[in-house]
């Protein structure tokens, strides 16, 4: 049994001398990257429930205040959040090709790559800017902060409407946050990527930061619908 | 690293392989981080207790004893507060996992180094926010925090409730660095049917980090932004509803239970085994019956809020549902003691726990059964009885599940023997003064004493009474432990690599295990509980040098 | 392709990292799936379709919008994890994992949907009701936003504006510990709850039964 603890002459008889990503406790790189996948789809997976705790409170409340949510979803802009919403899709087509051209090798097209990305994640957070500050104009905030003084399509302000902007601010918000993070970590792996850390054999960080970005995007694809056009 | 066994018999512990104070501050060693959270959990555990023993002490007569209502109130949601979020949740996977898990499965480290060490600050983090949340203003909500009065009440709620949001993130990363390790790093020959039960139960566990622990946080993230910048979610001042906090709430903390309870099963699994010198009986069963507990915790939440003003719809399908976790435990206790039946049993302190986490768990776990009733919980609810039941599970389970543990593996962790006489003096302290402090509460609860009152009629009096100096004894035998175990790590005799003479994986390592925990790699060739394939010189107890000398 | 990755124990891999690489113009091809199901979500908004099914339903009444908005949402969502995310590819255990935690939120939301959407029948074997469209009864009680400020029965110093209480009145026997007694303030709503509860003790007074009933 194990308390033999035979010396393990497996993969060509070496002990640790693999390459220097090769962390000391793997094997081999395939150990490496199907612990680094397993371990980042179990992240994602926290983070749906993370974020399905909002849903369930869109779910509940919109069920409760139907009316108030349907003239709480007409005060938003549909055009801003479906223009937001092609941002977010394509920074992901540009996210899943870093990935691409990480797996071929091609260290320049993987920075420019994440590049466009980035701008892409900025170019969100401009837009829900714009968005914001008309709301903050508008008085459309939750709780005690409701105080609407422009309204669309509908002539006064229903009662719990505010509870709509409280989803709606909190799931925006924190979807923001996430967005925010996912400019960060698309930056550190594209000035790691930039000095050379990364080649054809081990480009993991980047597959694992492009997981973590396109969560970001599945997340904002229902948020556009539940908070924009239903 | 090179692979012969020979050249490596004088390598250097994990306690000695790197010396001064940043080797221990930035250590990605799974084996000093679980004992950095051994040490931060105990004194966790040391202050939590502090405010048990001064409730009790406050109960010990009607009226005020020793304090205001208002602090009573504080002192039993720090209680409650400290013990859960910040001992018992990180207690086993934190500290024994972290040390134990690699090792069972013949690995050198978990399969993220760096995140066990980052999840281990960010408890470090919450662990101040928490203390510091006492400095400012001890909450007095209770450690649910329920609505709506912690969206009223002056007192620190936003500062300890990102605490435990902080923490969440702790044991978040630390569930997904053991799925990873558990899938990935199994050494050669480790097979799904061959890992140790302790691994199955903390698998089981970190499915349960991963899935849950998200939704407390975003409960508690809602509830700082509800007293921040008020959203109408949960405060029914403002068309939120206060039940839907309970529902989110206990989505995460009934689960969150099993995170408390499966790791002491999974340790009660190693000591029985060791103790009776027997193979599991049902091993399969025994580990699926942990994965089965894990996933059915999930649909039980509701039996928590029978009262809360759910609808009578959820409560049925709640209550019917509750009585799922009774299959999974009950298929657990029998093979335990299927496992115990003809046996070679030999009593040494880690079995008396194990052994009595047998009897305290099932008394916990049937009195759940009542709970779990509609009708009878109508009468239960809120009561003493709730309180005994889950004191029971909690401390007579996991804690002394904990205890086991500690007392099994702590030669391997450090190398030394502990007074086997004292201990077992710690054991009697203990398991008398929890059954002084808790059954009586069973009793009281059926009474109908509500749990949390600062004040009693006085026919509850000589209960109470009674109840508050069962918690001085139960505080006297950890005293008694903690010297135990402060003199075995001041001039405890050395321990060999394997005094219990078991057939586990983790005793084939040195004791302490070296940084790397093997030489080389090792590769299992039979089961972890396989005592009739096993060498006599793999259940060899002594020193293999000194007998090697004696020849 | 998916065979490419195999659990790291299989002797026949040489340890490295195979996957299959996909072409540029396949990312494209998913992309304009996108944003076809985008610009298609978005024109669907603006029709009434349970008014096309059923003529008369009132705008959103019927649901179809809803569901017709979710499948599409899905299908996006299906599209990225698939083939953005490589679960395609992928090992089959982080495909059910993730999809598993997706159910476990389906489990949160229907079970909690479960309470919430039956809650306003009127429970007698409990004798408690609450109205989740205005909070009455729940524990705890309510004071309503857009109304005169209410302070609760039991409240010492109260803040209008926060709608917290600084200072409670202190019960030493009965009641619900700190939170004793604010079912008063429930009285400013009426209270069709109150009937089931005094049916199940008619001893107690008014909307304490309900309290009364719970222990």
């Amino acid at each position: 049994m194990s308390a033999d603890t035979h010396a393990h002459e497996g993969h060509d008889g070496h002990g640790h001398h693999g390459p220097k990503w090769l962390q000391h406790h793997f094997e081999t790189p395939i150990q490496q990257f199907e612990s680094s996948k397993l371990g980042m789809w179990a992240f994602l997976a926290q983070e749906i429930l993370f974020f399905s705790g909002l849903f369930v409170a869109y779910g509940i409340f919109r069920i409760a205040y139907p009316e108030a949510f349907a003239a709480g979803s007409m005060q938003l802009n549909k055009i801003m959040g479906g223009a937001n919403t092609i941002v977010l899709l394509f920074s992901s087509l540009t996210a899943a090709l870093a990935v691409r051209s990480a797996q071929l090798g091609k260290k320049d097209e993987v920075t420019r790559y994440l590049f466009i990305t980035i701008i892409c994640a900025f170019g969100f957070m401009v837009i829900k800017y714009f968005e914001y500050t008309a709301k903050f104009e508008h008085g459309l905030l939750p709780g005690i902060h409701w105080n609407p003084s422009h309204l669309v399509g509908i002539d006064a302000p229903l009662d719990h409407m505010h509870v709509f902007f409280g989803v709606y601010f909190m799931l925006t918000g924190l979807h923001g946050v996430h967005v925010l993070i996912g400019i960060g970590i698309l930056f550190w792996i594209m000035m790691r990527n930039h000095n050379g850390e990364f080649s054809k054999e081990y480009w993991t960080p980047v597959d694992l930061a492009a997981l973590y970005w396109h969560l970001v995007d599945l997340v904002w694809i229902y948020l556009f619908p539940l908070l924009y056009l239903i | 690293m090179a692979t012969a066994t020979a050249a490596h018999a004088h390598e250097p512990d994990y306690l000695n392989a790197k010396t001064g104070i940043g080797s221990w501050i930035y250590t990605v060693d799974h084996k000093r981080l679980g004992i950095m959270y051994l040490a931060s959990i105990l004194m966790f555990f040391a202050i939590g207790g502090f405010f048990a023993l001064l409730v009790r002490i406050e109960l010990m007569t009607p009226g005020e004893t020793i304090m205001s209502p208002t602090m009573y109130n504080k002192a039993f949601t720090l209680h409650g507060a400290i013990m859960v979020f910040l001992f018992i949740i990180p207690s086993i996977p934190g500290a024994l996992g972290n040390f134990f898990l690699p090792i069972m499965l013949g690995a050198k480290d978990v399969a993220f180094p760096r995140l066990n060490l980052l999840s281990f600050y960010i408890y470090v983090l919450g662990a101040i926010l928490a203390v510091a949340s006492i400095a400012i203003n001890a909450v007095d909500t209770g450690w649910t925090f329920y609505t709506p009065y912690s969206t009223r009440t002056d007192t620190a709620v936003v500062w300890v409730t990102l605490s435990v949001f902080i923490l969440g993130f702790s044991s978040i990363l630390t569930g997904v660095n053991f799925i990873a390790t558990v899938h990935k790093l199994r050494a050669p020959g480790l097979h799904w049917k061959r890992l140790p039960l302790f691994v199955w139960g903390m698998y089981a566990t970190s499915v349960i980090q991963v899935l849950a622990t998200p939704v407390i946080a975003i409960t508690l993230f809602i509830l700082i932004m509800e007293n921040v910048l008020t959203l109408g979610i949960f405060n029914p001042q403002l068309g939120g509803d206060p039940v839907l906090f309970q529902h989110f709430f206990w989505f995460y903390s009934h689960p969150a239970v099993y995170i408390m309870i499966l790791p002491g099963m999974a340790i009660v699994n190693e000591v029985l085994a060791t103790f009776s010198r027997r193979k599991i009986f049902g091993y399969m069963f025994v580990a699926m019956s942990s994965v089965g507990l894990a996933l059915v915790g999930f649909l039980v939440w509701g039996h928590h809020m029978f009262v809360a003003g759910m609808s009578e719809y959820a409560t049925l399908v709640f209550s019917a549902l509750t009585f799922l976790v009774a299959i999974p435990s009950g298929v657990k206790v029998f093979n335990w003691i299927a496992t115990l039946y003809k046996g070679s049993i030999s009593f040494e302190s880690p079995m008396l726990y194990a052994l009595a986490f047998l009897v305290l768990f099932s008394i916990g776990g049937l009195t759940g059964l009542f709970l779990g009733t509609l009708s009878v919980d109508i009468h239960l609810h809120d009561t003493y009885f709730v309180v005994a039941h889950f004191h029971y599970v909690m401390v007579g389970g996991t804690v002394f599940g904990f205890l086991a543990g500690l007392h099994y593996w702590w030669p391997k962790m450090f190398g030394r023997m502990y007074d086997e006489n004292l201990a077992r003096v710690a054991f009697a302290l203990v398991f008398i003064g929890f059954n002084m402090t808790f059954f009586t509460q069973f009793v009281l609860g059926s009474q109908g004493m509500p749990r949390r009152y600062y004040d009693y009629l006085p026919h509850f009096a000589p209960l109470h009474g009674f109840s508050s100096v069962g918690a001085l004894v139960l505080g006297a035998g950890f005293l008694v432990m903690a010297f135990m175990f402060i003199r075995s790590l001041a001039s405890g005799a050395k321990a060999p690599p394997n005094p219990w003479g078991s057939a586990g994986y983790e005793w084939a390592t040195a004791s302490p295990p070296i940084e790397h925990n093997f030489h080389g790699q090792p590769v299992m060739t039979r089961g972890p509980y396989d005592y009739h394939l096993a060498t006599d010189e793999e259940l060899f107890d002594g020193f293999p040098e000194e007998a090697a000398a004696k020849e | 392709m998916s065979g490419d990755s195999h659990d790291h124990d299989h002797h026949s891999n040489d340890g490295a990292v195979h996957v299959h690489v996909h072409d540029v113009s396949f990312y494209l091809k998913v992309f304009g799936g996108l944003i076809f199901l985008t610009v298609f979500t978005v024109a669907t908004s603006y029709l009434d379709i349970d008014g096309l099914v059923r003529p008369g339903t009132p705008h959103g009444a019927g649901g179809l919008n809803f569901l017709l908005a979710m499948a599409i949402a899905t299908c996006k969502a299906a599209f990225v994890c698939t083939w953005f995310m490589h679960l395609k590819d992928d090992a089959r255990f982080n495909a059910l994992f993730f999809v598993g935690s997706v159910l476990f939120a389906g489990v949160f939301l229907a079970y909690t949907l479960n309470d919430t959407y039956y809650r306003q029948h009127e429970d007698r074997y409990q004798g408690v009701h609450v109205d989740p469209s205005t909070g009455e009864r729940a524990p705890g009680g309510l004071a309503d936003i857009g109304g005169s400020c209410e302070v609760p029965a039991n409240c010492v110093s109260y803040n209008c504006e926060a709608g917290r209480c600084a200072e409670f009145v202190v019960h030493h026997e009965g009641g619900e510990g700190h939170e004793g007694g604010e079912h008063g303030e429930a009285a400013a709503e009426g209270h069709e709850g109150g009937e089931g509860a005094e049916a199940e003790a008619p001893a107690a007074e008014g909307e304490h039964g309900a309290e009364a009933a719970e222990h």
